[in-house]
């Protein structure tokens, strides 16, 4: 019983997952239309500096 | 809104670790690219340096994962994450960092950002397949600067919007402090 009940709760986690990447282009879509081009520009911009302070985010 | 996107998904791409294969076909691609003038070549071989040094998962280390469009060799985008256990029910993938290839930096600077969206996209992605294999409780994206934490809040909220009308669902997705975090319960 007890594997039951922790396969169901596996495959509960897989499938939400798996709704929450099936969704991602469309938020990122919808992010990037918000916040611009510049906004993305910006994003990826900000992995470019400092990588000491990344190195404090771990 | 500052401009109009348009956005199409034509490339499938893949988040995986890089193998000697992966790592010389990327070490060459951008390598090239900083020659021709894409990016500065010190810090384009600096990067490489810490990807050829972090191939190998750790629980305690950070690890490159590439972004490969798929069946090719040349990442177009490079990821650092970790892998940290928290306590004895908490454990955490932190994405920490994502560098584009120079030329795809280009195409974004040059306002072309599909490229740049799908390596994002599918780093996330490549994550949350990280946080399932590794039965995590959360995964966390690091916002840096305020431009970076802009863009995270923007995202959550998008992603709250598709969950907020299923209150059954077992994700949930949260700024705290500089992370975007997603938690499965």
């Amino acid at each position: 019983m007890q594997k039951v009940v922790q396969i169901t709760s596996l495959q509960r986690r897989e499938d939400a997952i798996a709704e929450l990447q099936r969704i991602l282009p469309a938020c990122v879509r919808d992010t990037v239309a918000e916040v611009g081009v510049d906004g993305l520009r910006s994003f990826f911009d900000g992995y470019k500096q400092s990588p000491e302070q990344t190195k404090l985010a771990a | 809104m500052t401009d109009t996107v348009c956005y199409k998904r034509h490339v499938k791409y893949d988040f995986l670790p890089f193998d000697d294969t992966r790592f010389a076909a990327t070490h060459d691609a951008w390598s090239l690219d900083a020659r021709n003038g894409l990016a500065f070549p010190s810090e384009v071989e600096r990067l490489l340096q810490w990807a050829s040094d972090h191939r190998e998962p750790s629980e305690h280390d950070s690890v490159a994962f590439g972004v490969f469009p798929a069946g090719k060799h040349v990442a177009a985008g490079i990821c650092e994450v970790i892998i940290q256990r928290k306590s004895v029910k908490s454990k955490w993938v932190k994405m920490l960092r994502l560098h584009l290839k120079p030329s795809v930096d280009e195409q974004l600077q040059e306002g072309a950002p599909e490229a740049a969206m799908d390596v994002f996209t599918q780093s996330i992605a490549g994550s949350l397949d990280l946080q399932l294999a590794h039965k995590a409780t959360t995964m966390k994206v690091y916002g840096r600067t305020s431009e970076q934490l802009a863009f995270l809040k923007a995202l959550v909220v998008h992603i709250q919007k598709h969950f907020e009308d299923k209150p059954a669902s077992r994700i949930k997705a949260t700024i705290e402090g500089r992370f975007l975090c997603t938690t499965v319960s």
